[in-house]
């Protein structure tokens, strides 16, 4: 064997050059030829290698990979046959082309099992033929999705439908039938699809039927079918059931649909009534609301409009004519650009679409319309089918425009607005506006005011003193019970600062189903400053009315014709007429005659305006017809207001001025004259003192011896009368200063002293003093009134004619609370017509050669018997006596 | 003097007659002097006078007087025909200007106030005299 094998791979063999005669031509042909051709033989093992691994889905790929070895194989014989033209190694070039054998064997035999299925293998153009079938199938799909999807919706809207509802197509076939349908006619689900309608119909009345359904389909105008038609039906069972059916026909892409609304007779009744309503609130619904329903089909481009939708168009095509152009051309030239943006926006981001714009109608008014849409997109996002609705919003976008001016408006109006505005929601209590003044205003926002208005925090801000009004008025506008608009004017306190008094104005806003106040719209006005004004004219007021009524002085108002018009108290006291009865006179009625005269004047100058005002003193006669002095300011009051004029009178009672200044005259007088005769009386005897002093020097110097002896009683009798007068001047002022000391006196005793003291003098003039002695007992002085008797019974003695014997008579009489003593002398009388002036002081009625005397002695009397309240008379005639009566005040009663 | 002149003096104090008698004495007056105390006996003298047709030719009158006062008189006298050309003196120790003042407006030709100094009445004594005596012819009682 070992030698077989040695033989077998023995390289001694002939070279294969030897058999081509290593002819350089035949030899290298075939090498180049070989070379190439294994070259050739491995690229391509090579290339179907890099195949089979690149699709290794491919199902043939072990068909490939016996290829690539059988053409690799060939190769390699190549190659060796290249070998074996210089080496002689037949048995290894034997071996390799038994592998090639088996390789190309191999393949032979796979490729024949398989020649069916690689021939099966499909053409380029064959796949693409493929893959379009695949995408339509799949579009068929989507649309058969949707169209299940919305047919589900339409079906569960007519199994709530209260009719039974049929859709047949144009051959009379049952498309659809709800569950109302079936019941009526005994069927099952579905069992009706696909049958012709006359089924359904009484074989009696079927081909009648059938022809009204057809003529009714191919024109819908004509009545007879459309509504309330009776027919018979027949049931499953063979049984007769009276129907309602109404038809109605509607054209769903270029297919006419007949839409059959059947309602059973048995319970036509209610049925009837309850479609009737049913159809009617349909009816209704779509008048009201205008809504068109639209489809567009994005692949197609194809429309289909709603007749309601149609109507909102401008075009007058038919429904299968119209494209969506008709739709765009309708928009508004300023409202397209913004519809299409909205509408490709949609369409690339898959929102909701939604769009207010002004579409033109079939007589070319633009209206405001509004259109909402929903699309459904395939798997790679590419829009197919939109649809939605589009309604009319004319009206509606009109009022809403005009609502939003007016709220403009309004919220402008009430933010310039003085007041705060307020609505308030009663029922929940919340603020639903406020204008910038309540921030203004009370330094409270929107928010904090909310807060603190629910009812028991809102009358926090409210002064306690107005609390209870302030929660009456927010009850009555609550409950609107009140009239609709109320007024109230309260405290209200702000954020930081105190009470301001505002005025809130509330009027009902808002009224609800019951006439319950929903909205209460409430101004406030600050009134503080108003508030303030009132106050103070108030007090003003009161003021007037106090100082008026309490005024120390009488004050009065009169018109112009005279009368009172207001008088207040002191007036009425100072002339003591009750108010009522004053009130009722005339200012003149009061008037002093004498005065009357010059009030007039003085009344007329004010109404000339020749004076503002003017002062007089005059009388007014009191009720007691009293004279009362009064001091009278008045001034003509213009009040424009009112257009009225009257007199404003001040009163004063001067009457004790009055008197007083009658008083002071008198006293000014008395004191004139006291001076006056003073002066004289004192003056006289010192003239005479220096004149005949100044005599008696020169007739001294003279020798004139009778003259000097004259001039020496001249000076002694100045000298004397002097030294009288000085003592009865102290006289007269000690009884004016001395200490008065009342006692109970007995006048016989006075009476008695002074005779004793006087009995001299008596004597001298040989005169009769007369006295009984039952003189009564005085209250008074006994210095003083003795010296006042004395003084008295001095004159009757002094004051008698020459040669005549003074008889002097001294007695009394006594009235109810005095006693009246009675000095009466047979002298020489007085004149009647200077009865007053003898108790003047110096008041002398004759010459004091003829009396001698200084004229004080009946002052100092008058001036006694004055201190102590009693009083001094005279009766006399003159040259035939005089009777002086002292009137002096009874004893007093010890007891008392 | 063409005549001894009638002169009635009417004052009350004694005192103030012998000042006058003296002065007129002094003064180499020559005149016959009547006293009247107060203005009612001057009247009544005056009264007296007249019917004898022999009036006097001045009257030299004091104010203060008991009964009737100097200006009384001098009203009256004034007031009668037959006596108002009499020119009259006032002697009064009154210095007040409304005593003066009444005095002129109710007619005295001139008014001295007491103390008297000679010099200023005889001064006026003599004034008067010039006027009335010398210069002018009085018209006599028609």
């Amino acid at each position: 064997m070992n030698a077989f094998w040695a033989d077998f791979f023995n390289n001694d063999y002939m070279p294969h050059g030897h058999c081509y005669l290593w002819q350089p031509g035949i030899l290298w042909s075939n090498v180049i030829s070989d070379l190439v051709i294994a070259t050739s033989y491995f690229s391509i093992a090579f290339a179907l290698l890099i195949y089979s691994n690149k699709r290794k889905t491919q199902k043939f790929r072990h068909i490939i990979i016996l290829f690539a070895i059988f053409i690799l194989s060939c190769g390699i014989t190549h190659i060796f046959a290249i070998y074996t033209i210089w080496n002689g190694s037949y048995g290894m070039q034997g071996i390799l082309k038994a592998i090639t054998a088996v390789a190309s064997a191999m393949t032979m035999i796979v490729l024949l099992l398989n020649l069916d299925k690689i021939i099966a293998i499909p053409t380029p153009s064959e796949l693409k033929d493929a893959e379009e079938e695949a995408t339509r199938e799949r579009l068929k799909r989507l649309k058969l999705e949707v169209e299940a999807r919305s047919n589900s919706i339409f079906k569960f809207a007519l199994e709530l439908f209260p009719a039974g509802i049929l859709v047949v197509d144009s051959k009379q076939k049952i498309l659809l039938a709800n569950n109302l349908v079936n019941e009526i006619f005994g069927y099952s689900k579905d069992e009706l699809v696909d049958k012709p309608i006359s089924y359904l119909v009484e074989k009696d009345n079927s081909a009648s039927h059938e022809v009204l359904v057809s003529e009714y389909m191919k024109d819908p105008q004509s009545k007879e079918m459309q509504s309330g038609r009776l027919v018979w039906g027949l049931k499953k069972d063979g049984d007769s059931v009276p129907v309602d059916v109404t038809l109605s026909v509607h054209h769903v892409k270029n297919e006419k649909y007949t839409f059959a609304s059947v309602t059973s007779v048995t319970d036509v009744g209610i049925q009837k009534k309850r479609f009737l309503e049913t159809s009617r609130r349909l009816q209704r619904a779509v008048d009201a609301t205008d809504v068109g329903i639209w489809e567009w089909n994005l692949l197609n481009d194809k429309v289909w409009f709603s007749p309601r939708l149609i109507s909102l168009l401008s075009t007058n095509k038919e429904q299968h004519e119209i494209t969506v152009d008709d739709w765009r051309e309708h928009i508004h030239p300023d409202d397209t650009e913004r519809v299409h943006e909205l509408l490709n926006a949609h369409l690339a981001q898959k929102g909701d679409f939604e769009v207010t714009y002004r579409g033109k109608n079939k007589f070319g008014e633009y209206k405001w319309l509004r259109s909402k849409g929903d699309t459904v997109f395939d798997d790679n996002g590419k829009p197919i089918l939109m649809s939605g609705t589009l309604t009319n919003i004319d009206t509606f976008h009109k009022l809403q425009l005009e609502l939003e001016q007016k709220n403009a408006f309004l919220d402008g109006v009430l933010s310039q607005s003085n007041a705060t505005v307020l609505i308030v929601n009663v029922n929940t209590l919340t603020l639903d506006y406020c204008n910038d003044r309540l921030a203004e205003m009370f330094g409270y926002n929107q928010q904090s005011l909310n807060s603190i208005l629910n009812l028991k925090q809102v009358f926090k801000i409210v002064h306690p003193e107005d609390r209870q009004a302030f929660r009456l008025f927010f009850e009555a506008i609550s409950n609107g019970t009140e009239s609709k608009n109320t007024e109230i004017e309260v405290r209200i306190k702000g954020a930081d600062i105190d009470y301001i008094w505002c005025i809130l104005h509330a009027e009902s806003h808002n009224v609800g189903e019951h006439d319950d106040v929903e909205q209460v719209l409430i101004s406030i006005v600050d009134i503080s400053d108003i508030k303030e004004r009132e106050e103070n004219i108030k007090n003003l007021a009161k003021d007037f009315l106090d100082t008026f009524e309490q005024a120390a002085v009488g004050i009065s108002h009169i018109a112009l014709d005279g009368k009172w018009i207001r008088v207040n108290q002191r007036l009425c006291d100072i002339i003591h007429y009750p108010k009522n009865e004053l009130l009722s006179k005339k200012f003149v009625d009061i008037c002093h005659p004498e005065d009357l005269e010059q009030v007039k004047l003085s009344f007329n100058s004010l109404l000339d305006g020749e004076n503002k005002t003017f002062v007089d003193e005059q009388r007014f006669i009191s009720k007691q017809a009293n004279v009362v002095w009064v001091r009278i300011t008045v001034s003509l009051v213009e009040d424009k207001g009112r257009d009225k004029r009257y007199f404003i009178a001040v009163v004063e009672d001067i009457s004790k001025q009055k008197q007083l200044q009658i008083d002071l005259m008198r006293s000014n007088e008395e004191l004139e004259q006291f001076a006056y005769v003073a002066s004289h009386d004192l003056k006289e005897p010192i003239r005479t003192l220096r004149t005949y002093t100044s005599y008696l020097i020169k007739d001294l110097e003279a020798n004139k011896a009778d003259r000097v002896k004259e001039d020496k009683q001249f000076i002694d009798s100045a000298a004397k009368r002097m030294t009288n007068i000085i003592d009865d001047l102290l006289s007269f002022s000690r009884v004016g200063n001395a200490t008065l000391k009342l006692v109970n006196i007995d006048l016989n005793e006075v009476i008695k002293q002074i005779l004793h003291d006087l009995s001299v003098s008596i004597e001298e003039k040989n005169a009769t003093v007369d006295c009984d002695y039952d003189l009564p007992f005085v209250h008074s002085d006994p210095v003083l009134l003795r010296l006042a008797i004395q003084n008295l019974i001095q004159n009757a003695l002094k004051f008698i004619p020459e040669n005549q014997i003074p008889k002097i008579t001294i007695n009394y009489t006594s009235s109810k609370t005095q006693v009246l003593l009675h000095v009466t002398d047979n002298g020489i009388g007085i004149d009647e017509q200077h009865q007053q002036q003898i108790f003047g002081i110096f008041k002398k009625l004759h010459s004091s050669d003829t009396y001698p005397g200084t004229g004080i002695g009946l002052a100092v009397v008058k001036k006694i018997v004055d201190r102590f309240k009693g009083s001094i008379s005279l009766k006399s005639v003159l040259g035939s006596g005089s009777t002086f009566t002292l009137h002096l005040p009874k004893e007093k009663n010890k007891k008392q | 003097m063409k005549k001894q002149a009638n002169i009635l003096l009417v004052e009350d104090n004694k005192a103030d007659q012998t000042i006058i008698e003296r002065a007129l004495e002094d003064g180499k007056i020559s005149c016959l002097l009547t006293i009247a105390h107060n203005g009612q006996e001057a009247l009544d003298q005056i009264e007296a006078l007249k019917k004898v047709n022999d009036l006097p030719d001045l009257i030299l009158m004091d104010i203060n007087m008991p009964i009737m006062d100097g200006k009384q008189t001098l009203k009256k006298i004034r007031s009668d025909d037959s006596i108002k050309h009499i020119p009259i003196i006032m002697l009064t120790t009154s210095t007040r200007d409304k005593d003066v003042m009444e005095s002129y407006q109710l007619g005295v030709n001139a008014y001295l106030s007491k103390p008297i100094e000679n010099d200023d009445f005889m001064h006026t004594i003599r004034q008067i005299e010039n006027f009335w005596f010398d210069l002018v012819v009085l018209p006599k009682e028609s």
